[in-house]
């Protein structure tokens, strides 16, 4: 059974980020032993269940960041200290030890395992951090990730617009091997485009709807790659073979609509 | 030294590579999905059940592992027959190619058939799916009805119709005759069994929809003795399903009257590879035994 198994659990703390995102403390050893990019099936009991990245590990308790966007975040949204969750997982794979000067670049609450993985290395290597949000208050973990640059979509702060533009600002500026991404697919999509424009690795989460996290109920599909079990966490050479990916995204039908 | 034995099989007159064949509902929602398994060795894929109309299936939480195997309730999600056909034509698939299908009554089942018959190999009639109201084992449990749905499909298409039966009967073997004198090519046995898990911590069930279908090693039995008294039953090919983890257990099942096998719960436990792995595994023991895959269905009957 080891780690499918449910496991109920209490919420330690719980932390409000910004007007719509929230972080929840639980303590979990199985989740705390994760790989930053790796993630967890959340049942919110009597709502439903999502999938949510690991976004820190605090000795065996980890941070799940969710932002409220459907009827069971929200609900997860309304729990306090002492709620339940049930928590199975963690699943698919995470993000290589960065080795050399690399970047993270975050699009809204898509930076929730960036910060795990910044917080897992930022004091072995140096990393950079490109963070974009809908406006000024709903940029994430600002002072923890200190962004060299970021972008608002109404121009708040620092660029107007998607994080692209100060990405590929920083990118002629600073040295940087590899970039690993995490945010809506149309942004990784982009970022793919300027990766292989200047020769740089990529490792990037991808985020579709997930209904069983074990890679078996085809949910999740783009092509034939299981975004649960053989993703998240997709490098550059795989994501430039799925032709589904930036293009088509699939609905609880599984219908594919264009993105 | 011996030449390999072959893995080939004839089901129904369908010619496949191997005995093996993607069980619906698992990694069957896309084309892309079915062409992943089918690259990765299986001799046939079957699709997500498909219906008449989009559905999305039933809330979250959809599956939940217990011992020896997991309960699911999808709730046949799917996006409509129109929609999937139209998206299957375009991908080529190395695999013979089952189209699952579901619907409400014979009339409206013979409707999808015919949107699905172009774009697959075969047709398997969903008769069978456990949790989801007024489709499937609703209907599968009463012979008439499967008689009645069978023999309006089997009159509407030219590719071979196979019926996928519910264990949850006092007796599968009527339900077996019933499809095989509506004039069904085969049968596949088993669906899932009903199950229920309840959280002890919050009492509650777990599954959004409270029950599900239970599969994996668990029901691993139920199919062999499932397969076994169809194959003295009917004289129409069998396809054993339900548990098939090991390449001993597609032996076994074949033993019982299988003519060929379906995996599904398999790829959450042993990954991707298993359909390589079970063949192989297969291969060698053909070869070790010196017998022919085809001797192997229904031996056990001699004892």
């Amino acid at each position: 059974m080891g780690k499918d198994k449910l496991r109920i659990k209490k919420i330690n703390s719980v932390r409000e980020e910004t007007p719509s995102v929230k972080t929840f403390k639980v303590f979990d050893p199985p989740s705390a032993r994760s790989d930053p990019g790796q993630f967890v099936m959340v049942w919110v009991p009597g709502s439903g269940e999502i999938p949510l990245a690991v976004s820190g590990v605090d000795d065996d308790c980890v941070d799940l960041t969710v932002k409220k966007r459907g009827s069971t975040t929200e609900d997860l949204h309304e729990l306090e200290v002492g709620g339940k969750l049930g928590i199975r997982g963690p699943y698919g794979n995470g993000f290589s030890t960065p080795e050399e000067p690399s970047l993270l670049v975050g699009g809204g609450y898509g930076i929730a395992p960036l910060r795990y993985l910044h917080q897992k290395y930022s004091s072995e290597v140096r990393i950079l951090v490109v963070a974009g949000a809908s406006t000024e208050e709903e940029l994430l973990f600002p002072d923890e990730l200190d962004p060299v640059a970021l972008s608002t979509e109404d121009g708040s702060r620092g660029f107007g617009g998607t994080v692209l533009e100060p990405l590929k600002k920083v990118l002629k500026e600073e040295e940087v091997e590899k970039v690993y991404a995490s945010g809506p697919e149309k942004m990784i999509h982009r970022v793919l485009d300027i990766c292989r424009g200047r020769n740089l690795e990529l490792e990037a989460s991808l985020e579709r709807i997930m209904k069983c996290g074990v890679g078996i109920c085809g949910s999740c599909l783009i092509d034939g790659f299981r975004v649960c079990q053989d993703g998240p966490v997709v490098d550059l050479d795989q994501l430039k073979e799925l032709e589904e990916f930036g293009v088509w995204e699939r609905t609880f039908s599984g219908k594919r609509e264009p993105i | 030294m011996a030449e390999a034995k072959s893995l080939e099989v004839d089901l129904a007159g369908l010619k496949m590579s191997n005995p093996v064949i993607l069980a619906s509902g698992i990694m069957g929602t896309t084309p892309g999905g079915l062409a992943r398994v089918a690259r990765e060795g299986a001799g046939g894929v079957t699709t997500k059940s498909l219906g008449p109309e989009p559905r999305e299936g039933h809330p979250a939480p959809n599956v939940v592992k217990v011992t020896a195997g997991y309960l699911n309730a999808m709730g046949l999600p799917n996006p409509g027959v129109e929609e999937y056909a139209g998206e299957l034509e375009e991908v080529e698939l190395e695999a013979t190619v089952f189209g699952s299908i579901f619907a409400h009554d014979s009339e409206e089942f013979s409707r999808v058939a015919r949107v699905m018959e172009p774009t697959v190999d075969a047709l398997e009639l969903n008769l069978s799916c456990p949790h989801a109201e007024s489709l499937g084992a609703a209907i599968g449990t009463r012979p008439p009805l499967v008689e009645e749905i069978v023999s309006s499909v089997v009159r509407e298409v030219n590719i071979p119709v196979f019926a996928k039966l519910t264990p949850n009967v006092s007796d599968i073997t009527e339900i077996g005759r019933a499809a095989e004198t509506a004039g069904a090519d085969g049968v596949v046995a088993i669906n899932t069994l009903p199950g229920m898990a309840i959280d002890v911590e919050t009492e509650r069930p777990i599954l959004g929809n409270r029950s599900g279908g239970l599969s994996g090693p668990a029901i691993h039995p139920v199919a062999v003795k499932s397969a076994y008294d169809l194959y003295e039953a009917i004289s129409i090919p069998i396809v054993g399903v339900g548990g098939i983890e090991s390449g001993e257990d597609v032996v076994e099942t074949m033993l019982a009257g299988a003519t060929a096998v379906q995996v599904g719960t398999a790829i959450a436990d042993r990954g991707m590879g298993v359909f390589r792995e079970l063949n192989s595994w297969l291969a060698d023991y053909l070869d070790s035994h010196q017998v022919e895959l085809s001797e192997l269905i229904g031996a056990a009957h001699d004892y």
